[in-house]
């Protein structure tokens, strides 16, 4: 699992990552290259919320996109392309 | 009347800090995201499910809502037609307020309503959107109000109860910081302020916010407050609770849930839990028992709900609706869109005020008139160059039949499916297939929904989307503890295992 930080500053992510006491990795898509080439990214209507979730099988090929919180049906998704 | 972290399907909509913790630690169902629904056996359709060319895909149908027993005969009680009326919508987008980002509201009197957002709360003109008194806090988070009072729980920080013995001109009676964590719901009823705290539970305090017991739970969210009864959900829990002592409160019965307790309304012996994706749960209080009456499907993410009446309007981020709760069944009368993201809602006085991010929002009932609630998507992605189909999920959640006839697909797709006609509840899957040389189009249809007789599905083709292979990238990153930065990469053609992408934004 990457956490992706969008737009924000290094020192506001990093100082967030302190906080959340979080050891997962977290990567800096600053200028929006990789956020906006989304599906659900919406030109011309603004940005989707956050969080946007994506999970990618072994193939490289998304699976999965939520741009609401479901930890549940994340997991799902995630054990289920862990059995195939 | 409350939410939790901000969504909806347009608008400049970021998410704080403070979803993300439960984005990476808790667990447990939750809604379905914009533009996927939920099917019979709770899991989320995405709206991209790819149908490989030589599927011929097929519908599906659900069961509808509600408990069993005899059919309610709704026609016998509603006309057709359209029960939401938009009276009207005002935008604070470059208007130089310090106010923005509305997320919950109430109404006060059927003059005046009330919402909050970040920067604080303010007042508004029912009849005209105009905002009146403003006050400026941190993020004014959650609303409800009572007779002469109001309680505004900010994100993080205070309480505050406000005086509305002038409505026009509210003054602050209390202040009071009873945890620094955050305030989920609040609920006010005479005399007695409730607040959801998560782990610390559900905090009682009286109108000068003197804290009087807390209602145990592993995680307080939703409240609420009709008389000498509290409710509370904790996870998948609905307590109800005795307060006539306030000072010790008596547990009187518990239930379980589909989903997490997101919002409650709670008048007389009627509970409405707002359940995220999977809509609203709608209980009556009898014997000092809990008796569940049925579930309301909504398109969206029910976030915040509230009781006029025999009336309950629900906010569902990208659209909010409106259901009968009174004598007999429980059923959804009709759908309205959002003006931008129905984040929280107030209702009363035959109108809901809706908290719309960067646009407030008011609309009036229409008593008596209810339709057949087409739910469908407004946009299907698809790979450019596939001949795969993708799967067009469309659903009934109104009370009457629905009738849906797809018409002529644009150059390069074909739609393999016959008209549908669909009762209280149900759905089908249907499938739409391009030829490969489709760079995007439409699908218009008719219907009988009265607020939706005819529209176009959009199809749109999309390089990053379920089934298409993910970009390779390359991005900086660091490790914690010890701040060396490092590039993490990402090749499509030679990744192995599963990877979880979570996006979020600090601002």
């Amino acid at each position: 699992m990457w956490l992706v930080n969008v737009a924000d500053t290094y020192s506001s992510a990093y100082k967030f990552v302190g906080e959340a006491q979080t050891t997962l990795p977290v990567l800096l898509d600053r200028e929006e290259s990789l956020y906006g080439g989304y599906a659900l990214y919406e030109a011309g209507e603004g940005y989707g919320p956050f969080p946007l979730q994506v999970i990618i099988d072994g193939d490289g090929v998304i699976r999965y996109l939520n741009r609401q919180y479901d930890a549940g049906l994340a997991r799902a998704q995630i054990e289920a392309l862990l059995a195939e | 009347m409350s939410l939790a972290s901000p969504s909806g399907i347009v608008g400049l909509v970021r998410a704080s800090l403070l979803a993300i913790p439960p984005l990476l630690f808790a667990c447990g169902p939750g809604p379905c995201g914009s533009g996927w629904l939920r099917d019979d056996d709770g899991n989320c359709r995405a709206q991209q499910t790819v149908i490989p060319a030589d599927d011929t895909g097929g519908g599906d149908s659900g069961a509808g809502s509600g408990d069993d027993g005899d059919p309610f005969d709704w026609a016998a009680h509603f006309a057709v037609g359209d029960p939401i009326v938009e009276r009207w919508t005002a935008s604070e987008s470059g208007s130089g307020l310090d106010l923005l980002e509305w997320v919950d509201a109430v109404v006060l009197t059927a003059e005046l309503g009330m919402v909050t957002g970040e920067g604080g709360w303010a007042t508004v003109d029912l009849q005209t959107g105009e905002l009146l008194t403003l006050a400026e806090m941190d993020r004014g988070y959650v609303v409800d109000a009572d007779a002469d009072h109001a309680v505004v729980g900010e994100r993080i920080y205070g309480l505050t109860v406000l005086d509305l013995s002038d409505p026009a001109v509210p003054t602050v009676r209390a202040e009071h910081q009873p945890y620094e964590g955050y305030h989920e719901d609040v609920a006010l009823d005479g005399e007695l302020v409730l607040v959801g705290y998560h782990d610390d539970g559900g905090l009682l305090l009286d109108l000068d916010l003197n804290e009087l017991a807390t209602i145990p739970a592993a995680d307080a969210f939703a409240v609420g407050l009709s008389g000498d009864r509290a409710v509370l959900t904790d996870g998948d829990e609905l307590g109800l609770w005795d307060v006539s002592d306030p000072t010790a409160p008596v547990a009187l019965d518990a239930v379980e849930m589909t989903a997490s307790g997101r919002d409650i309304a709670f008048d007389g012996d009627t509970v409405a839990v707002g359940l995220g994706g999977r809509g609203v749960g709608v209980y009556a209080v009898e014997d000092d028992a809990l008796v569940h009456r049925g579930d309301l499907p909504v398109a969206g993410s029910a976030f915040s709900v509230s009781l006029d009446g025999d009336y309950l309007w629900i906010g569902a981020w990208e659209t909010l609706a409106v259901a009968w709760v009174g004598e007999g069944d429980v059923g959804i009368l009709g759908h309205a869109a959002a003006t931008e993201s129905a984040m929280g809602l107030g209702a009363g006085h035959g109108m809901a005020l809706v908290a719309d991010w960067q646009h407030h929002t008011a609309f009036d009932l229409v008593e008596g008139v209810a339709g057949a609630e087409l739910v469908i998507q407004e946009k299907v992605y698809f790979g450019e160059g596939s001949t795969d189909g993708v799967a067009l999920r469309v659903e009934n959640h109104g009370v009457f039949d629905l009738d849906f006839v797809p018409g002529t697909p644009s150059d390069g797709w074909s739609w393999d499916t016959e008209d549908l006609s669909l009762g209280t509840g149900e759905g089908a899957t249907l499938v739409l297939r391009p030829d490969g040389t489709s760079t995007g189009g439409s699908l218009p249809y008719t219907s009988t929904d009265p607020d939706e007789e005819a529209g176009d599905v959009e199809l749109l083709a999309a390089t990053q989307s379920v089934g298409s292979k993910h970009a390779a990238f390359s991005l900086e990153s660091f490790t914690w503890p010890d701040d060396s930065k490092e590039i993490r990469s990402f090749d499509p053609d030679s990744h192995e295992g599963v990877l979880f992408l979570a996006y979020f934004s600090l601002y």
